[in-house]
């Protein structure tokens, strides 16, 4: 079947979800009033609270919400063949994501534009705010140790980024200081910057950098992903303490580029410009030799596939910051929904280049999925194999293509590891501070170490595998998901509504994940050894525990409302002030 | 239609790079008790007062007035350079200059034209007058 099919397919798909299934949320389930007086308005500050037209609002959500982590769930649920990957990345999008992501907008936005943290706190229950900061601390670990693994598995199988990757950094520092000290417009110099930064691609094919497979350092012998894992978590720590403005910030103006040059390069060589014949999907639609090593599809296809069907990170942007924007809120379904689509549509490409990409560059997709353990640890080289397959449709040659999208992954990720290790600091403070452990809140230093050392111990042990890590991401990030679907369920209930639409995703979600994390404690505690047993064991099995914590919370939250329903007017608690 | 009024300055949502799961360095996830922005956040500020000068002065009725991050590759270059073709007739060229200055903390667009661009305007009354002057010039 042609790749670009499955995409129009999709498209569509998604264009029905929004035309139809966004307007029944907006209209009978959230109930938007085009009169309300948003937050933007009521407190209206010029600086935090501001009405903002909804396209402008859509482009800053969305490249909020996209990034890397909805490449990497699909380019390894495919090893169960393209099409539970794409039912579930169609489906978890329309009607779990959609409903997730403009439902915490919608929430927000009747609760002063407050965080789901904060929301969580004030709908369901005190505890509740602990629960999601313990959720954050386990998904942040997780998100800095698998990009950390992501990175380091890149720069082994393609050497050649390494150059263009090393040279982005004093390249940012540079736009950084042009702009910020000249005062000049961003748009030039970013340009110029990332035509730089694919102008060293070549130098990188010619200079590839390989480290020996093994090294002995300190006396002790390392692998080269554990040698380039130490020298990211080295990197990051550093980065993370040096002011925003000086790299963070000058890098986004170089990725925002890079987003949407990647998403052109893999839809237009979808269509492929300079092929008569159209990529076709070599993958099978349902893998008929799924490998010995494999999971059972049902549960963990939905864990593997978090980011790209539905990320409880998205509910973070949405609330508290998107909702302090929102001009009417009616705008809510556009930019809420929307961003959802976007998101999806990157899982989306991921599964193409996966599917059909890699024979452009021809590999055999049937050796690349041999195993799961294969399937896992190169997932993201096939997206970058199939992503230089689309840039080879595009007249790019393969070494420049594969070289372009593993730089622009690589990108990425090693953003979201600073940002991520930055962010652990104050999570770690906080937790801190509710602990009554005081040391935690004062001594900086010591806070980065922490927040550096468990990351940096669950990527350095390579008897942790990364298949390991990438679920207990996924199943972090839908428990993320599920306490903001608690959220607005519980909402959605409390203003006599049908809460069908939060209640459908979040007992889906709730059972797959409670499902993975049984499964995985047995062969952790039970059947693990070594770190496996005493590391990620007693990590599941925290994780279980919050789990069940919060089907506790929200199961009690939905009784206490079912009472107070019937004794309060409609829309009580937020009645809604009109303009 | 009412007027255009862009304000363009950093906004902390934007901030963190890589999108998803690195999208959290914001001043508003409710998980950072200090400003991780600093710089930024003195950049919102100082356009904060040129906003509230200028909304004071036309209003919502007057003018649409929107704040719009330089990096929203998305919205702002195609709406400073639609704006500059449709509501002021500009070439394609002129439309082009405008998207180049206007794609910058500091700018001030309106309808499609820059009035200021480089730094953030340190006198809002000067902006004001620039705007009332620009909106008193347009057919």
């Amino acid at each position: 079947m042609p790749a670009l099919a499955i995409a129009i397919v999709v498209f569509l798909l998604y264009g029905l979800g929004y035309r139809y299934y966004s307007k029944y949320l907006a209209e009978k389930v959230y109930g938007l009033e085009e009169q309300y007086l948003t937050p933007s308005h009521e407190f209206r500050d010029g600086v935090d609270f501001l009405p903002t037209n909804k396209h402008v609002l859509f482009g800053h959500h969305f490249t909020s919400v996209a990034g890397a982590a909805p490449i990497v769930g699909p380019a390894i649920a495919v090893v169960w063949g393209w099409l539970p990957a794409l039912i579930w990345v169609v489906l978890g999008t329309i009607f779990a994501s959609g409903a997730h992501d403009f439902g915490s907008i919608a929430v927000s936005v009747r609760h002063r534009a407050r965080n789901i943290g904060t929301l969580a706190q004030d709908v369901i229950s005190n505890r509740s705010r602990t629960l999601f900061l313990l959720i954050i601390f386990f998904l942040l670990t997780l998100v800095n140790a698998v990009f950390a693994i992501v990175i380091s598995n890149l720069f082994v199988g393609f050497p050649e980024v390494i150059i263009p990757i090393f040279v982005e950094i004093p390249l940012a520092i540079a736009v950084g200081q042009y702009v910020y000290r000249k005062q000049t417009p961003a748009l030039v110099p970013s340009l110029i910057g990332v035509a730089i930064l694919y102008a060293t691609i070549p130098l990188g094919n010619a200079v590839p950098i390989a480290l020996p497979e093994t090294m002995t350092i300190a006396g002790l012998e390392l692998q080269d992903v554990q040698v380039w894992v130490l020298i990211l978590f080295l990197y990051a720590g550093i980065a993370s303490r040096i002011p925003v403005w000086i790299l963070l910030q000058p890098r986004d103006y170089i990725n925002s580029h890079q987003l949407f040059i990647a998403l052109a390069v893999i839809f237009l060589g979808v269509i492929g410009f300079t092929q008569v014949v159209l990529p076709e999907m070599t993958a099978p639609a349902i893998n008929p030799d799924v490998p010995d090593d494999a999971p059972p599809m049902i549960p963990f296809l939905f864990v593997i596939i978090a980011c790209g069907a539905i990320s409880g990170f998205h509910s973070l942007v949405a609330s508290g910051t998107t909702a302090k924007q929102l001009d009417k809120e009616t705008d809510a379904r556009y930019v809420g929904y929307m961003g959802s689509l976007g998101e999806g549509s990157l899982a989306l490409g991921a599964i193409l280049a996966t599917g059909a990409g890699l024979a452009i560059v021809g590999m055999d997709w049937s050796e690349a999925y041999a195993s799961f353990e294969s399937a896992d640890a190169g997932a993201v080289g096939n997206f970058v194999e199939g992503v230089g397959g689309f840039g080879q449709n595009l007249g790019m040659t393969a070494a420049f293509a594969s070289t372009f999208a593993a730089l622009v992954v690589v990108s990425f990720a090693a953003t979201t590891l600073d940002t991520g290790l930055r962010l652990q600091r104050y999570v770690i403070q906080e937790i801190g501070g509710l602990a009554g452990i005081t040391v935690l809140r004062r001594n900086l230093a010591l806070v980065t170490v922490i927040a550096t050392l468990i990351p940096l111990a669950l990527a350095w042990f390579r008897d942790l595998a990364f298949e390991q890590l990438w679920q207990l991401f996924g199943t972090t990030n839908q428990l993320t998901a599920g306490l903001a679907l608690s959220v607005i369920a519980v909402w959605v209930f409390k203003r006599r509504r049908n809460p069908i639409a939060q209640i459908v995703p979040l007992v889906f979600l709730l059972v797959m994940t409670v499902s993975v994390l049984v499964i995985n404690t047995w062969s952790f505690v039970v059947e693990g050894e070594g770190l496996t047993q005493w590391l990620l064991g007693p990590m599941n099995v925290a994780i279980l525990v919050l789990a069940i914590w919060l089907v506790v919370e929200a199961v009690l939250s939905l009784i206490r409302m079912r009472g107070a329903r019937r004794e309060e007017p409609v829309d009580a608690p937020d009645a809604p002030s009109h303009q | 239609m009412r007027p255009r009024v862009l304000l363009v300055r950093e906004w902390d949502t934007q901030m963190g790079g890589s999108g998803c799961c690195g999208r959290l360095g914001g001043l508003d996830s409710g998980l950072c008790e200090v400003d991780p922005f600093p710089r930024a956040r003195a950049g919102m500020e100082r356009m904060g007062v040129v906003y509230r000068a200028l909304h004071e002065a036309l209003g919502d009725e007057r003018i649409e007035l929107t704040v719009v991050d330089p990096r929203n590759t998305v919205a702002l270059p195609p709406m400073i350079y639609r704006d500059a073709r449709r509501r002021r007739g500009m070439g394609r060229r002129d439309a082009l200059r405008q998207v180049r200055r206007g794609v910058g903390t500091g700018a001030v667009v309106v309808d499609g034209k820059v009035l200021h661009w480089g730094t953030i305007a340190e006198d809002p009354d000067s902006v004001v007058a620039a705007v009332l002057d620009e909106l008193a010039a347009s057919p």
